[in-house]
């Protein structure tokens, strides 16, 4: 019999589990009907980002903020994304310009008294907020208040607790409120005493912790207040109308701001990607007009007119731990600082902007006259001499008796382990034997605080625009200084400066303090003065300001040139 | 089957207690606190701390955690002031599930036929091809791969936009590069388990009875083949569901694998416990579709409990 024949007699016997395969063909329909359905409510995922549209067209720009917001609450956020958008949709007394000197902005004018103690604002008239209200002197009080209160755990409480009378008192809960030297005699005025006098308070202004909040509306959102766009009251050049922690927000002019008639760009559209060469793509799609730049891309870039770049107020330096008895012994700390090639570490580890230290305190910040510090005070440290790094480790070891091995704390990025990499190599050449530490960020923070490191990576941003933003960090009871240095001499002229009412010897006891901890102790080893690169729409370039302390990007002063 | 159902129900109950417990003491014992700034001072840090209740002692912590999840409360973010964790994490859960989901049905369409191409043609050039496709897929790393199409296919040929999620045409880049390694596992498997099955008793009578090939393969061997994709299937969904970090991140896409590797740098404790949860619940769900799908697809699995 042939198969066909056998197929006639017995009938083709169906194959069993027929539901099962019934399941399968059911299975696959409804799972790619399923993903089909999905793409309908699909469409609600499909966002428009915080921005996304090229920029350049119709007077609006699109930003890359790189980070997340974390914070829109000016009396409690600390990080820079969001710092960087409410300098821009809120405004306090002063603002810094273009050259990064304070003027005028809700504040109309200012008197000082002869002792430099006393602030008298007057508020400017018809400044609103967007909801209407007029911003009046209370709303500064109350969020310099909520900024001090120790509940709100604040990091940078400080900035108002060092300045202002009675503020440390609130702050650390041994003093009340109504103790704080901030006065509100009317609507539009304001006035403060200092603790002494001070060259550049009036500068901090611009610092987003002095910002005004309008308590009604504060105290009515609740918990929801910085939550979204609606949440928040707006008093500066640009108000926020759309907002994602992770994504990004836009920022429109607004059309109730005092001195809208100088503020060039509508509409900026700000994004966030992290990814330094999805954002380079981007820039070159004309989907950003800016994005920061890594060594690999400033070398590309570099000769092209979309290339800028600025030096900040940050100084990254070693730290010598001097419980460790080695570290004790000057000739090691000098060989320290002399060991390394800082030309070589700027131009080729780093390439982006920054320059090699001369000292401490970075450049461009405020000195005596119309210097600034560091032109008045020039170059306080050796230059690179491998030979006589080498001789003056190995009399400190004989000196000291032992040439231990020292550990290096580094944090976990792969530039700090490059860079620690690179030193750990040069101290070698001079007979040093270093052991790298790298440490996630978080718990290298930590070790810093608790003084459990023997030499370590460290950085400052300056907080404001005079040298002592820098120099007050090595006082030997200050709070940062875990590293045991103490010189009573330094402490000295540090506290005199600080309470000084004359100027000009002020910035001659700074200049002898920064000698005396790098040149006579040699408590440091600067590294270099931070830098940034960027690429930057050259139609935004000329007008580009992003302020070296508190501010950054400043968009009231951007223009769309061509 | 509903008692079977409703055991496994508490099972999973139980695990996730279990989870939540011991995640929550790990995620104590990272090195470091929630609260990273290089100009935090001691004091502040207190004063953070009362405000967190990171002062209280461990057990009182773990206590009022776990009497929150029991609500549905996973608690606020550390990182982000005020947010809800729950909230984050659902409104950027459909976007990693839709790459993923995308990802697993274009790499199973492709691995299948992958994988039926080089067992029909084995031996031959077909097979051979198919298989180096494959462990190719497996070893080019997704950091790689991610980059690569960016650059060549997003930039120099304009085809696809480079970043976001703006649009379908926007996840087509994300779900590419993830179905890379489906595809890959799938084939594969496909491959081996019907070589496997073309070689047993039953496929020969039927053939002998005159089944056409096609139906061989479909009525047989792919059902009998299918056994090992669906085990493999549910942790691969997961997998891909959950984002991969590296494709959010190059593609600037608002997932939640992206959030949660960066809450477990920044110590952002209640996200890290959330996230987790999340994923352990929707792990457990997989499983649980799985060993019901096995009970249909194939009778030999008895699931117990299943012929009441």
């Amino acid at each position: 019999m042939t198969i066909e024949e056998m197929r006639m007699k017995y009938g083709v016997r169906r194959a069993p589990g027929i539901s099962r395969r019934d399941f399968l063909k059911i299975g696959g329909t409804g799972l790619a009907g399923a993903t089909l359905l999905g793409a309908v409510p699909g469409c609600g995922i499909f966002q428009k980002s915080g921005g996304g549209q090229g920029g350049g067209v119709g007077n609006s720009i699109a930003l890359n903020l790189a980070n997340p917001i974390k914070d829109l609450n000016s009396s409690s956020t600390t990080d820079s994304a969001s710092t960087t958008i409410l300098d821009n949709v809120t405004e306090g007394l002063y603002r810094l310009d273009p050259n990064n000197k304070p003027v005028p902005a809700q504040a109309e004018s200012v008197q000082i008294s002869d002792d430099g103690l006393n602030y008298t604002f007057t508020l400017r008239n018809g400044i609103k907020w967007s909801n209407g209200d007029p911003v009046t002197s209370h709303d500064f009080k109350y969020a310099w208040l909520t900024a001090l209160d120790p509940d709100t755990a604040n990091i940078y409480a400080y900035i108002i607790s060092t300045f202002v009378k009675g503020a440390d008192e609130f702050n650390t809960g041994k003093g009340s409120a109504e103790d704080v030297a901030i006065a509100t005699p009317d609507d539009k005025t304001l006035k403060v005493t200092l603790l002494a006098p001070s060259p550049y308070w009036l500068g901090l202004m611009s610092f987003f912790t002095y910002y005004p909040q309008n308590q009604k509306f504060v105290e009515k959102q609740g918990n929801n207040y910085a939550q979204t766009p609606d949440a928040l009251l707006y008093n500066g050049p640009y108000t926020m109308t759309s907002f994602n922690p992770t994504e990004g927000a836009t920022l429109e002019k607004n059309e109730n701001y005092w001195d809208k008639g100088n503020v060039d760009i509508q509409k900026v559209a700000i994004d966030i990607v992290k990814e330094t060469a999805t954002g380079v793509n981007l820039y070159e799609t004309g989907e950003l007009d800016n994005q920061e730049l890594n060594s690999e891309y400033v070398t590309e870039y570099r000769d092209t007119p979309d290339f800028w770049s600025q030096t900040l107020f940050v100084t990254w330096w070693t730290v010598p731990n001097q419980k460790v008895p080695i570290l004790q012994n000057e000739n090691i700390r000098r060989a320290l600082q002399i060991g390394f090639d800082r030309k070589a570490l700027v131009d080729k580890l780093l390439n982006n902007g920054s320059v090699a230290a001369t000292g401490y305190v970075p450049d461009g910040i405020a000195g005596p006259g119309g210097q600034t510090f560091r032109e008045a005070q020039g170059p306080v440290l050796p230059e690179y001499d491998p030979q006589k790094a080498k001789e003056l480790w190995q009399k400190g070891v004989e000196e000291v008796g032992e040439n231990p091995t020292i550990t290096y704390l580094s944090y976990d990025t792969s530039l700090s382990r490059d860079l620690s990499t690179f030193l750990q190599s040069e101290y070698e050449k001079m007979g040093a034997k270093i052991e790298v530490n790298v440490q996630p960020y978080n718990r290298a923070l930590e070790l810093q605080e608790t003084g459990d490191f023997q030499l370590s990576q460290f950085g400052w941003i300056g907080d404001y625009d005079d040298p002592m933003t820098f120099l007050d960090l090595w006082l030997s009871d200050a709070s940062f200084n875990t590293q045991n240095y103490k010189n009573p001499r330094y402490d000295e002229l540090i506290t005199a400066a600080q309470e000084s009412t004359d100027l000009k010897k002020r910035m001659e006891m700074l200049l002898e303090a920064e000698r005396i901890l790098v040149e006579e102790d040699a408590a440091l080893a600067p590294q270099y003065f931070e830098g940034e690169a960027w690429l930057i729409r050259p139609a935004l370039q000329k007008s580009y300001v992003d302020h070296p302390y508190g501010g950054g990007w400043d968009m009231k002063w951007w223009k769309l040139e061509g | 089957m509903t008692r079977y159902v409703a055991r496994r129900v508490i099972y999973m109950l139980v695990t996730l207690f279990l989870i939540a417990s011991i995640t929550f003491f790990i995620s104590k014992m990272l090195p470091g606190t929630p609260f990273a700034d290089p100009k935090l001072t001691p004091q502040v840090r207190q004063q953070l701390f009362e405000k967190y209740g990171l002062d209280e002692p461990l057990y009182v912590q773990y206590v009022k955690y776990m009497v929150n999840v029991a609500q549905g409360d996973l608690g606020n973010s550390y990182y982000f002031e005020g947010r809800p964790v729950s909230q984050m994490i659902l409104s950027r859960f459909p976007v990693s599930m839709f790459i993923g989901v995308q990802a697993v049905i274009f790499g199973i369409v492709v691995g299948l036929a992958l994988g039926i191409v080089a067992a029909l043609r084995h031996n031959t050039i077909w097979d051979t091809l198919a298989v180096v496709i494959a462990v190719i897929g497996v070893s080019v790393p997704t950091f790689v791969l991610g980059p690569v199409l960016q650059y060549w296919l997003g930039l120099k040929l304009g085809l696809f936009p480079i970043a976001f999620f703006e649009s379908w045409w926007h996840s087509v880049l994300p779900s590419l590069v993830l179905s890379v390694f489906v595809i890959s596992e799938i084939a594969r498997f496909t491959r081996s388990e019907m070589l496997e099955v073309m070689g047993q008793d039953y496929i020969t009578l039927a053939r002998a009875k005159g089944l056409s090939g096609l139906a061989v393969i479909i009525r047989h061997v792919l059902r009998n083949a299918l056994i090992p994709i669906v085990t493999v299937l549910a942790p691969l969904t997961i997998y891909l569901v959950t984002g991969t970090l590296v494709v959010e991140q190059i593609f600037a896409v608002p997932g939640i694998g992206e959030q949660f590797v960066t809450s477990v740098f920044v110590n952002d404790y209640s996200m890290i416990l959330g996230t987790s949860l999340f994923f352990s619940v929707l792990f457990i769900l997989a499983l649980l579709i799985q060993d019901i799908s096995y009970g249909i697809i194939d009778p030999r699995i008895r699931v117990h409990g299943a012929k009441e």
